[in-house]
């Protein structure tokens, strides 16, 4: 690719000591605008079963509208408004769903060796977010303020005490589980959400288990050449 | 011609082969469209569980004698809590695993003294009636081991009475049954979750001595019970009412079914260090889900239960047609994935 | 009539529950295996999308670039 602009030069040519334009390039090489936002992809990605990533990320999207307005409105509201139990319920189902579609695209992922061709961080992003979402989870219910907050922090407390998590992670303390809930591990969720999405996105679909290369130009429509 | 090359080189190469439409924007849109209507729905249809919170004051009403009892295991020290160890207090050593001892590691962090924080600083914080004044003022200038045996031995009758105070047999219990008795009428009145909300101080989110006071009684545990949520009935998956409750936590709390886990006597290992050994099975299990495409054998499974036929059969029908049909001409297969 | 009826009480009335979800759920055991209702239902939901989403037919691409 050439630019007609001498002072992008930098871009294709040369080393350049900016960090600046050291990662533009690195960026664009990895992920250019057409993987970013693909209008194709491969003919064998022909399944019920891949919509299942987006509809968590979908729920996600829910879920995390719905939080925010609690979150402005506090974790007591919801006990005595309407339109607080409203957006409790929106809450509650939201990640319901989100369980079940991350669940069922777990499945798939599995069920399709997704980790293959050095596919392998993908996999563990994905199990990272998964674990991330438990904690999470966990945390929204020691945040409801009512029974079953009290109950699940009394017994939580065991487990986490018995192996000296309880010792800084205190699930009784309803300010710290309150920031971590809301603030902390969506945090965390998000970035490795967003790291997880590129990553697919940086390498593709993964291929059919034991899929044959095509190097027929005939099959090729990018009109580049082909791997013989 | 169409080369055969392993399945493995093409996975880790770029996608040369057939392609079709694919609106990722739209795709996008769309899912989050069907996700808000379907939780519209399901909120509008059933709401959510608020099973409201139990407080000290309905301990106290609803189970006056087992408020009571608690209070008197508490100036005793054979409540769980005075007993619990790290990170409340020294009287344990915590649950250690082998080498593996974090428990005892961390150390005390969060302190609480059951007999001072639960009984005798509440008592203190209000004007009591006189013979519970009295009774504070004794204990306080009695020796630790005057306390001991007074707490002891009247949790010892009470126990034996089944919390029956009008059985208790006679003996000297001090001024223990007047401190339980100043501590229920607290309860009772609503100001000891205030006192213990407050905790001397104006902002505080730490509820850990209520918590541990509330869980010392059966209140807590009761309530839970019926609400099918004890660990031992698969309770961490559920939830109160008829809601779904965690189904993602059914492995955590299949261990807790096990009657190896789960034993009636105290002293068996297991059963004694199960909140631990059960938290290391699953961190083991969770880096073993973490690590599975480096794992020999699982990370086959998907290969030997060939799931991925019934995914990808158009894909294979026409590899099959391609390679069947090859030979040195032409592939047959489409162009622009057009089918 | 519904000018003298607050929002939050026409919200109210608007979001009320058609199930009564607030009583205790019902169980189903065998031996120590023991599942709420609503969570088996959850369960077979899941199985019962996974095996739809690969076992029905994708639409086809009709429409080359």
């Amino acid at each position: 690719m050439t630019t007609a602009r001498p002072d992008l030069e930098f871009e294709h040519g040369g080393s350049s000591s900016m960090w600046t334009s050291r990662l533009r390039r690195r960026w664009m090489s990895t992920l250019p605008p057409d993987k970013l936002l693909p209008d194709r992809q491969p003919a064998y990605v022909a399944s019920w079963i891949y919509v299942f990533g987006v509809l968590t990320l979908a729920a996600f999207f829910v879920i995390l509208l719905s939080g925010l307005v609690l979150s402005f409105v506090g974790p007591a509201w919801y006990h005595t408004s309407s339109a607080g139990r409203f957006i409790n319920s929106l809450h509650f189902w939201s990640v319901q769903l989100f369980f079940i579609f991350m669940v069922v695209h777990l499945w798939g992922k599995f069920w399709m060796a997704a980790w293959r061709g050095r596919r392998a961080l993908t996999w563990m992003t994905g199990v990272v977010c998964f674990l991330a979402s438990l904690g999470t989870a966990f945390t929204g219910y020691l945040v409801q303020t009512n029974f079953d907050s009290q109950w699940i922090s009394f017994e939580a407390k065991d487990g986490l005490n018995a192996v000296g998590i309880g010792a800084f992670f205190n699930v009784a303390n309803l300010g710290q589980m309150l920031l971590v809930h809301a603030c902390l591990l969506p945090l965390v969720v998000g970035v490795v959400v967003v790291w997880h999405v590129l990553l697919v996105r940086r390498h593709g679909v993964v291929t059919p288990i034991d899929a044959v290369a095509a190097t027929d130009p005939a099959q090729d429509v990018a009109g580049t050449k082909v791997v013989s | 011609m169409t080369a055969r090359v392993s399945g493995a080189d093409v996975a880790a190469q770029e996608w040369k082969g057939p392609s079709r439409r694919y609106d990722i924007l739209k795709e996008g849109v769309v899912a989050i469209v069907v996700v808000s209507i379907l939780t519209v729905l399901m909120a509008g249809m059933f709401g959510s569980p608020d099973e409201p919170q139990l407080t000290i004051k309905a301990w106290a009403a609803n189970a006056r004698d087992n408020f009571y009892a608690t209070t008197v295991q508490e100036l005793a020290g054979t409540s769980e809590s005075a007993g619990y160890g790290p990170p409340y207090n020294t009287a344990g050593t915590g649950l250690s695993v082998g080498p593996l001892a974090p428990q005892k590691w961390f150390g005390v962090t969060h302190p609480v003294d059951p007999a001072s924080d639960f009984v005798i600083t509440p008592l203190h914080s209000q004007q009591q009636p006189a013979d519970v004044a009295a009774a504070l003022k004794r204990w306080e200038a009695a020796s630790p081991d005057r306390q001991a045996a007074w707490a002891t031995a009247f949790d010892t009758a009470l126990t034996d009475a089944d919390d029956d105070l009008t059985r208790v047999r006679a003996g000297d219990y001090g001024p223990v049954p007047a401190l339980a008795k100043g501590l229920t009428a607290m309860a009772v009145s609503g100001a000891l979750d205030g006192v213990l909300m407050a905790q001397g101080g104006f902002y505080q989110t730490d509820f850990t001595k209520q918590i541990l006071f509330l869980g010392d009684g059966s209140y807590l545990d009761d309530a839970a019970t019926a609400a099918h949520l004890q660990g031992d009935t698969w309770g961490m998956m559920n939830e109160t009412g008829s809601y779904p409750g965690q189904a993602w936590l059914w492995l955590y709390s299949f261990w807790y079914q096990i009657p190896q886990f789960n034993s009636d006597n105290p002293d068996d290992y297991l059963t004694s260090h199960a909140d631990a050994i059960i938290f290391y099975i699953m961190a083991v299990l969770s880096l073993g889900l973490l690590l599975l495409p480096f794992i020999p054998g699982l990370k086959s499974i998907p290969r030997w239960i060939p799931l991925h036929r019934l995914i990808w059969r158009d894909y294979y029908r026409q590899q099959s047609i391609d390679t069947s049909g090859a030979g040195g001409g032409d592939s047959s297969g489409d162009a622009g994935g057009s089918r | 009539m519904s000018s003298t009826i607050g929002a939050e009480e026409t919200f109210r009335v608007a979001t009320q529950p058609l199930a009564d979800v607030n009583g205790p759920a019902s169980y189903l055991g065998w031996g120590w295996l023991s599942i709420s209702v609503p969570n088996l239902i959850v369960i077979l939901v899941m199985i019962l999308l996974f095996v739809l989403a690969i076992v029905l037919p994708f639409p086809k691409d009709r429409q080359n670039r």
